[in-house]
């Protein structure tokens, strides 16, 4: 009874991913939780709320999701495994496929998925990026030099960016021993919010643009010359997920709305969420439907199926 | 014409034979007239008439004629003057009929009048024979009435003397007179015997009384003996009397509570020391009240019976009066027996059932007492509970104020409403509705109908009029069990709040862990807060919207500072603690206004105050409370010691021992204390 209460009232989701069809939501929160939605019955069914299903999991905190052909990949305290969905059911296995322990049990904070070569980035809470090769399940290559754990990573066909605690955001190439270049937004004058701390929560890249943010206001960088440009994103609070959709950027914190600003800085929407008091995961897709999902710490899901206001909210325990 | 006047001549001269005496000659005359027939004496007359008129018209003639003689007409003269003595004769012979036959009319008229008379006197003699008739017809005697022996067995037991069975075989009358005869027979001979038993049961009762005189006369002798050994029961631990007394006062009590206090005492000897079950209210009410019921049960058959009796008797009029003047009667008392009955339902049985269970473990002075009352016109059971203990505070007082405790052992059971379906009709029946009736509970001191009461004595509304002894001893231990469980919370809560009232901590190094850390923050205020100041406060919103809080809960706002931080913590008390936890929340003003709602930091503070539950209190799982406070107070300090570093200046520095001060994605803070064997260590919660 109370257990139940406190899930409800502090739940806290960190992690979302979309399946490969388009056609599932997952969401992992704090208490071990998988949540499974069906995109269309999400935005086909407003008179009577979906209904998650819940899987319960034994692996800690459900700190990153990704899917992958058809597993979805869970990242948990000391490591990472492998759950097979059945689309046509919906149901999610209950067994692991494989599992592969990393991080030293700590959480696996981050993934992300080289589709091109099947591999697996996941950033630990230990300081380390490991790289895992989905074919065998082997760790093929750490990644070391933060001095802090990872918050973020993402990455182009031959370099990976990893935004850090340390206030780092460092630049990888699989075939360097060490990280190649180094970016510390905190110490720009301008983008400085030490009451925020130093950390960089979140980092994304486009073509030729690579943004990051945290404790420091978000940042749009050159990729290929690593220039800083001076471009002025107003979102007050911390960073925790940022993201290009097109020519935009979409940013959630520790502010009670996610916003959309254009690549120079205008502020084009603001996404009121008051259920919660940050957003730690954005998901978004335009095919087959266009759908995005914010989550955090509530046990709420707020969804927009026209990226301009959110239109739906979910319960994700009842 | 000469014939005829020498027969007249004849008969008149005879008539002149013997005139002798006038009477003679009247008698005579009369004789003649008798027998002389009227009709030829009237042509007799005619006759004689026509002859004087021709002879007066030959007189005439003879005297027109010249030459008139007087003798010429002397013979006719003489004739004619014949004729008028007959004349003069018939005239009176008539006289003398017409007087005969008026004599003769009169006496006809007598002898009718005579007649007439006595045709009256049979007639009414004929009705009057009649209506005698009628009477004997009509005439019911009281042997109908007698219930007689049956023919057969009149003539198998009846002496042969009064049966006479050769005579009265065919002669009904003497049959029935026989069969009178031996009912009077028997009836003396029973009245007879009726009169020696009575005799006999004088004596008796004599010999009764004399008896109970002497007994009555022990009686003294013997409480005087009771008397003298009680020091000795007493001194001995046989509390016998007492035990009497009670048996006495039980036997008074209604069914329902009867059954609940049989159980709860069984229950109470047998498994339960804590628990003590006495019988309390007024005695004699009680005994009155039986007694009331017992003849209002029993004497409604015959006075029904009666004026069934008096109805048939009576016929239509009277009957229609008699309603109608009873119909007036209640018109004018109506207002009267309208109270009368509204106070009636609303009474409640005169005795009540008080048990009491004693605080446990180191609580044994503080007790409580919950009474039992049944109202018998609602069949409604509602309790009431008093607490005694010592050292209340003056917000601590709330947390064991009178109801609270008895009040939502069971989920949604406050009492607000009435338990008995029908009780809705019968309030309604006195313009009563359902609030008032609580109302009127409250303002009495019955407390209020909970559910489990009812229950507890074995009333089933569902299955109506069923006392479920089984139900009543599943429950009895149930019951007993929560209050004492709550109760016991309660207590304790109470002393926590006691002394943090006091804002003395002392109570939190109860448990190990937290008597480890040093704790750098301090409790500056804890007060009461009302359930309207708790909900309106922005940071309760969540509660609220969740119904996670009721009005029957108890609110606190305390108070923890350190440095220049100030953290405001709202705490709501579960009616059914400890079955709920207390629940926190949080607004902390240093560098701005942080809450739930705008730092993540600080509703994970939140989740871990309270999550913390009593399974997780090893040492004193009693003081869930101060074990929150010391949480919260950890907590505040682990937050200001991670944030502060990122503030210049710098005015929090780390004291605690934790290896990261943030983690994961969500930043979370080291707010887990790990027991680290030496000392203790700090770590993030998930």
């Amino acid at each position: 009874m109370m257990e139940s209460k406190l899930k409800k009232l502090y739940n806290n989701v960190v992690s979302q991913a979309i399946s490969t069809s388009g056609k599932f939501l997952f969401a992992g929160n704090v208490f071990s939780d998988i949540f499974v939605f069906e995109i269309n019955e999400i935005l086909n069914s407003l008179d009577e709320p979906q209904q998650p299903k819940i899987y319960p999991q034994n692996a800690g905190l459900i700190s990153s999701l990704e899917f992958h052909n058809d597993f979805l990949i869970v990242g948990g305290k000391g490591s990472i495994y492998g759950l097979k969905f059945n689309e046509s059911t919906n149901e999610l296995s209950k067994d692991k496929s494989w599992e592969v322990f990393l991080a030293e049990g700590k959480s696996v904070n981050y993934f992300w998925l080289n589709k091109a070569d099947n591999d697996l980035f996941a950033g630990c809470d230990n300081n380390i990026i490991y790289q895992v090769s989905l074919e065998d399940g082997r760790v093929v290559r750490k990644f070391e030099g933060h001095k802090d754990f990872i918050h973020c990573l993402t990455g182009s066909d031959d370099q990976i960016y990893s935004a850090s605690q340390d206030g780092t955001l460092k630049i990888w190439d699989p075939r360097e021993n060490g990280f190649i270049h180094e970016i510390e937004p905190q110490k720009k004058h301008e983008l400085k919010r030490p009451e925020f701390g130093g950390f960089l929560g979140s980092c994304a890249i486009s073509n030729d643009w690579l943004i990051c943010g945290g404790g420091p206001k978000l940042s749009l960088w050159n990729t290929k010359t690593l220039e800083y440009s001076p471009i002025d994103f107003g979102f007050p609070g911390k960073i925790h997920c940022s993201y290009f959709i097109d020519d935009n950027i979409v940013i959630g914190g520790t502010h009670p709305s996610v916003q959309i600003y254009s690549i120079n800085g205008d502020l084009k929407y603001d996404l009121p969420v008051e259920n919660s008091p940050a957003i730690y995961s954005i998901v978004f897709q335009t095919e087959p439907q266009k759908i995005m999902t914010l989550a955090g710490y509530s046990n709420q899901l707020n969804v927009l199926s026209d990226f301009r206001y959110v239109d739906i909210i979910l319960d994700l325990y009842k | 014409m000469s014939d005829k006047k020498k027969r007249k001549i004849s008969e008149v001269s005879e008539i002149l034979k013997a005139p002798k005496t006038y009477e003679e000659i009247i008698e005579n005359e009369e004789k003649e007239s008798r027998q002389r027939d009227g009709q030829k004496d009237l042509c007799l007359y005619q006759s004689t008439c026509k002859k004087m008129g021709t002879m007066f018209d030959q007189i005439y003639e003879s005297k027109r004629k010249e030459g008139y003689k007087k003798a010429d007409t002397e013979d006719i003269q003489q004739e004619c003057s014949m004729f008028f003595v007959l004349l003069k004769k018939l005239n009176r012979l008539e006289k003398y009929r017409t007087a005969e036959g008026r004599n003769s009319l009169q006496k006809e008229k007598v002898r009718v009048d005579s007649n007439r008379l006595h045709l009256q006197n049979l007639l009414y003699e004929a009705s009057h024979l009649r209506r005698e008739i009628e009477h004997c017809k009509l005439f019911k005697s009281q042997d109908e009435d007698i219930d007689l022996v049956p023919e057969d067995e009149f003539y198998k037991t009846a002496l042969q003397t009064i049966s006479r069975p050769e005579k009265t075989k065919e002669d009904s009358h003497a049959k029935r007179l026989a069969q009178l005869q031996w009912e009077l027979h028997q009836r003396k001979e029973l009245a007879s015997l009726c009169k020696e038993m009575s005799i006999q049961k004088e004596k008796v009762s004599k010999e009764n009384l004399e008896k109970k005189n002497r007994l009555n006369s022990l009686a003294p002798c013997l409480t005087n003996l009771l008397k003298a050994t009680k020091p000795l029961q007493t001194a001995l631990g046989m509390e016998m009397e007492a035990e009497w007394e009670m048996q006495k006062t039980v036997k008074l009590l209604p069914r329902p509570l009867f059954m609940f206090f049989v159980n709860m005492k069984a229950f109470g000897d047998s498994c339960e020391r804590a628990l003590t079950v006495t019988v309390e209210g007024d005695e004699e009410e009680a005994k009155q009240m039986e007694e009331e019921t017992f003849e209002s049960e029993t004497p409604p058959a015959v006075s029904q019976i009666e004026s069934d009796k008096e109805d048939d008797e009576d016929n239509g009029k009277s009957r229609k009066k008699k309603h109608h003047s009873t119909s007036k009667l209640v018109v004018v008392t109506k207002e009267q027996i309208f109270e009368k009955k509204k106070l009636k339902l609303l009474k409640p049985h005169p005795l009540f059932v008080k048990f009491s269970i004693q605080g446990s473990r180191g609580n044994r002075s503080s007790a409580i007492a919950i009474h039992v009352h049944f109202f018998p016109s609602l069949n409604i059971i509602s309790a009431t509970s008093k607490v005694s203990t010592e050292n209340i505070g003056v917000t601590a007082g709330d947390i064991i104020s009178t109801e609270k405790i008895i009040l939502g052992l069971y989920p949604d059971d406050f009492g607000q409403n009435s338990p008995n379906p029908n009780s809705k009709f019968q309030l309604k029946e006195f313009d009563l509705t359902e609030e008032d009736f609580i109302d009127y509970l409250k303002t009495n001191n019955f407390g209020k109908p909970f559910l489990w009461a009812q229950k507890l004595c074995g009333i089933d509304f569902i299955n109506q009029n069923t006392y479920k002894e089984d139900m009543i001893e599943k429950f009895v231990p149930e019951i007993v069990k929560k209050i004492k469980i709550k109760f016991n919370a309660r207590i304790n809560l109470m002393k926590q709040i006691c002394s943090l009232e006091n804002k003395n901590i002392d109570l939190l190094t109860t448990e190990k862990d937290f008597s480890r850390v040093r704790i750098s923050s301090s409790l500056v205020q804890w007060s009461s807060l009302s359930y309207d100041d708790f909900i309106n406060h922005p940071t309760s919103s969540r509660f609220t919207e969740m119904n996670l809080v009721t009005s029957h809960d108890i609110f606190y706002r305390a108070v923890i500072t350190k440095g220049s931080a100030k953290l405001e913590c709202l705490i709501c008390i579960p009616y059914n603690y400890p079955s709920d936890n207390p629940l926190w929340t949080f607004c902390l003003s240093w560098n701005g206004v942080h809450t739930s709602k705008n730092n993540p930091a600080l509703k994970d503070m939140e989740y871990w105050t309270n999550s913390l539950c009593i399974e997780q209190l090893s040492q004193s799982p009693e003081t869930i409370l101060c074990a929150q406070l010391a949480r919260t107070m950890i907590s505040l300090d682990i937050f200001l010691e991670t944030e502060g570093p990122l503030h210049t200046p710098t005015e929090f520095t780390q004291d605690k021992t934790f290896l990261n001060a943030f983690s994961t994605r969500t930043q979370s803070r080291p707010f887990k204390l790990v027991d680290n064997g030496s000392n203790v260590i700090f770590k993030q919660i998930f």
